[in-house]
């Protein structure tokens, strides 16, 4: 396979191998002509303040148990949880958790989709995104299949372009989840945490995107792109790949349950993630 | 090896360190030198050995800190603390400064960090930033330590200040439940992470201040560390540049509040989050007396010279002393009784002769909402025949007016043996707390 040098991301995957060894030499790095498919970049404010209905619906409530992870928070679709909103010059979409009782949970905040209103298959899709802080906060920009009401999670397969764990400022998280191969209620996923030795993800904005072809998905910080998870990696796991279907894009913050851990005296609510823009581009067919 | 020898080993560590730097400088002529316009940004305070140019001053136990040849948490060496036992005759704790003959520039960095453990679970204070010239950009912070090595991360708060600093590390520890114990502290430097966040002026002030002037003193701040644990440290107020939002309340300057009118005001300092909050109900001290100096005796005032108060006697009452800008009084906190004792109960010194005098001044003001049913009484406790005799000379009735308000009493005593008083006493009757300032005697 011919290495193809772009000299940033090269010198990203040299980054990335020193830290984890995980990428081999042979990963190609494919070019690309992305052209803009579906986009907001939440300029507009609304009547409401809320985000443009057109693009975005909420979930809400505790789910089952904690959205299936222990989560302490109650999603609402109050403009005290979400809203548009102009932050230090920035006009951005605000998701704010609260420590607050409300309808006998702990804590609120919000978990928006465009489930039903937008979907993508394959692409690059990105958000440019202010982290908030604290243990027990975490944040998420992630897709779903579209098919999950017919193919039940993990069916359905998952995709985690970014996830952060507040006790953590300086780590993205990046995830694929994708069913058994012998038993399709059983996730496997893979996942890569990566980071900058001297810069915090919540003290600005940074770019976390995905760049998803057939079998194969780049999970990009910023310039850097720190890991390819593809169908061979989880044949490997003996899962199957069911990533080359049409996903929907969330947009959350959750609040302890198990893969964070729960806030405690070192968090000072509220907290907020703050997303400048999403933009999903598709290669441009000529 | 014994402690003494180690002291001298230290000492011949710098010696040696100074005969190198002599020798490599002989064969050179310095004249031709340029004089060095920066300073040096050595980062190390101790690796397996003392950085170059540093010196220590012993606090406490000057036996306390040696140098650990087979306990250290990597290379060679580690500094090894020996807090004396509380009885121990040679100091009854351990402390020093790690300080540099020639200033350093560590303005590039943004904290000191340092391993650190104990033989037994206990707490040390550690920072860096004293110094012997004067400027003063110490910071402290409360270690907890554990058998187990720990990283332990110290901001600097505002890096741009420490241009030229020689303090680098010092420390203080006392024993745990009057035993001494072990610390080891290693790889002490300073280090630009670029991950701390947040910086946070916690308040501290009390909840209402007086007119006038009052001392900032020592900062307490609390930034945000990359392994999302918040660090709590406190710096002297010369790193930071306060404002006040609401100037007709009151101003700021580096070190002090003056507290010009009644209302809130809140003191921000450039760069960090958080406030100090300034309440002020409007009320200054107690008036300056008008008495000329030769118709008093003064026991407490800041407009005469003072006979010496030895002790404070109380019943459940807490004193403490405040000052505004120079001017003391005292604050009596859920006053029930408390007596001015003017006598040293073991010595038997002091007694204050008030015969040649007509009155007692007193100015006294309460912070608490009152009614007629609240009051003071005064006794003089007179020294005769063996004891102490308490008489009641006056008792004050207070009105729901009074909150807030000095009240100025001048109290007849003609008519009382006053001619070697022990003590004032002050009672309260449905009072919670009480300021009293300028108590004397006059005619």
């Amino acid at each position: 396979m011919r290495f193809i040098i772009n000299l940033t991301k090269y010198m990203g995957l040299l980054f990335v191998s020193f830290a984890y060894g995980s990428c081999t030499d042979t990963t190609e790095i494919k070019q690309h002509n992305w052209v803009l498919d579906w986009s907001d970049e939440f300029n507009t404010m609304t009547s409401d303040s809320l985000p443009d209905p057109a693009k975005w619906t909420y979930d809400i409530g505790n789910g089952t148990s904690g959205w299936g992870n222990s989560e302490l928070e109650y999603y609402t679709k109050r403009t005290t949880n979400v809203k548009l909103d102009s932050i230090d010059g920035v006009k951005c979409l605000k998701i704010t958790a609260r420590s607050e009782t409300y309808e006998g949970y702990s804590y609120t905040s919000a978990r928006i989709k465009t489930k039903g209103l937008f979907s993508t298959q394959y692409g690059r899709i990105e958000a440019r995104i202010k982290q908030p802080y604290g243990p027990g906060l975490w944040p998420a920009f992630w897709m779903l299949g579209s098919n999950i009401d017919t193919n039940v999670w993990p069916a359905c397969g998952e995709i985690d372009i970014m996830e952060y764990k507040g006790q953590q400022p300086t780590l993205v998280h990046g995830t694929v989840h994708c069913p058994s191969r012998s038993d399709s209620t059983i996730d496997v996923y893979i996942t890569q945490d990566f980071g900058y030795a001297n810069t915090r993800l919540d003290t600005g904005y940074h770019i976390y995107a995905v760049e998803w072809s057939a079998g194969c998905i780049d999970f990009y910080l910023d310039d850097i792109l720190y890991r390819e998870i593809t169908r061979t990696d989880m044949d490997t796991e003996k899962a199957t790949w069911v990533c080359d279907n049409p996903f929907f894009i969330i947009l959350n913050l959750a609040v302890g349950g198990g893969y964070v851990g729960d806030p405690n005296t070192n968090t000072t609510f509220p907290q907020s993630l703050l997303v400048d823009y999403v933009r999903v581009y598709k290669e441009d067919v000529q | 090896m014994r402690k003494n020898n180690l002291k001298y080993y230290i000492y011949a560590l710098f010696a040696i360190s100074i005969f190198l730097d002599v020798v490599s400088c002989s064969d050179r002529d310095v004249s031709t030198l340029e004089k060095a316009t920066q300073y040096s940004t050595t980062a190390e305070v101790f690796i397996d050995g003392f950085s170059q140019n540093e010196d220590f001053n012993a606090w406490g136990d000057v036996y306390n800190l040696n140098i650990d040849y087979s306990t250290f948490y990597e290379g060679t060496a580690a500094i090894r603390i020996d807090v004396p036992n509380s009885t121990d005759v040679a100091g009854t704790w351990a402390g020093g400064n790690i300080y540099t003959q020639i200033p350093r520039d560590l303005s590039g960095y943004d904290c000191l960090t340092f391993y650190a453990k104990s033989s037994v679970a206990a707490t040390m204070i550690a920072g860096f930033g004293i110094n012997s010239s004067g400027s003063d950009y110490s910071v402290a912070d409360s270690v907890s330590l554990n058998t187990t090595w720990t990283k332990f991360i110290i901001p600097i708060p505002v890096a741009s200040k420490l241009t030229a600093e020689t303090g680098m590390f010092y420390y203080s520890a006392s024993p745990v439940n009057t035993l001494g114990y072990s610390i080891w502290i290693d790889d002490v430097k300073f280090e630009k992470l670029g991950t701390l966040a947040y910086p946070t002026i916690q308040n501290t002030l009390g909840s209402s201040l007086f007119l006038g002037k009052t001392a900032i003193g020592d900062i307490s701040l609390t930034v945000s560390l990359p392994t999302g644990a918040t660090q709590k440290i406190t710096a002297s107020s010369s790193y930071f540049s306060f404002t006040s939002s609401d100037t007709a309340v009151a101003t700021v300057n580096n070190d002090s509040i003056n507290v010009i009118a009644a209302g809130t005001s809140y003191i921000m300092a450039d760069g960090f989050d958080g406030n100090l909050i300034v309440n002020s109900n409007g009320i200054g001290s107690a008036p300056n007396p008008t008495a000329s100096s030769n118709d008093v005796l003064s026991v407490f005032s800041d407009s005469y010279s003072n006979a010496t108060i030895y002790d404070f006697w109380c019943g459940t009452t807490s004193i403490s002393k405040i000052y505004v800008g120079s001017n003391a009084m005292f604050y009596f906190i859920s006053l029930n009784w408390t007596c001015m004792v003017l006598f040293n109960s073991s010595t038997s010194a002091g007694y204050v002769d008030a015969s040649g005098y007509k009155y007692l001044h007193a100015d006294i003001m309460t912070p608490n909402t009152v009614t007629t049913s609240s009051a003071l009484e005064f006794d003089l406790g007179n020294y005769s025949t063996g004891s102490n005799v308490s008489t009641p000379i006056y008792t004050y009735t207070f009105s729901s007016t009074s909150k807030l308000k000095w009240i100025q009493l001048d109290i007849p005593i003609s008519s009382y043996t006053r001619s070697k008083l022990g003590y004032i006493t002050f009672v309260g009757t449905n009072l919670t707390n009480l300021y009293v300032d300028n108590v004397y005697f006059h005619n």
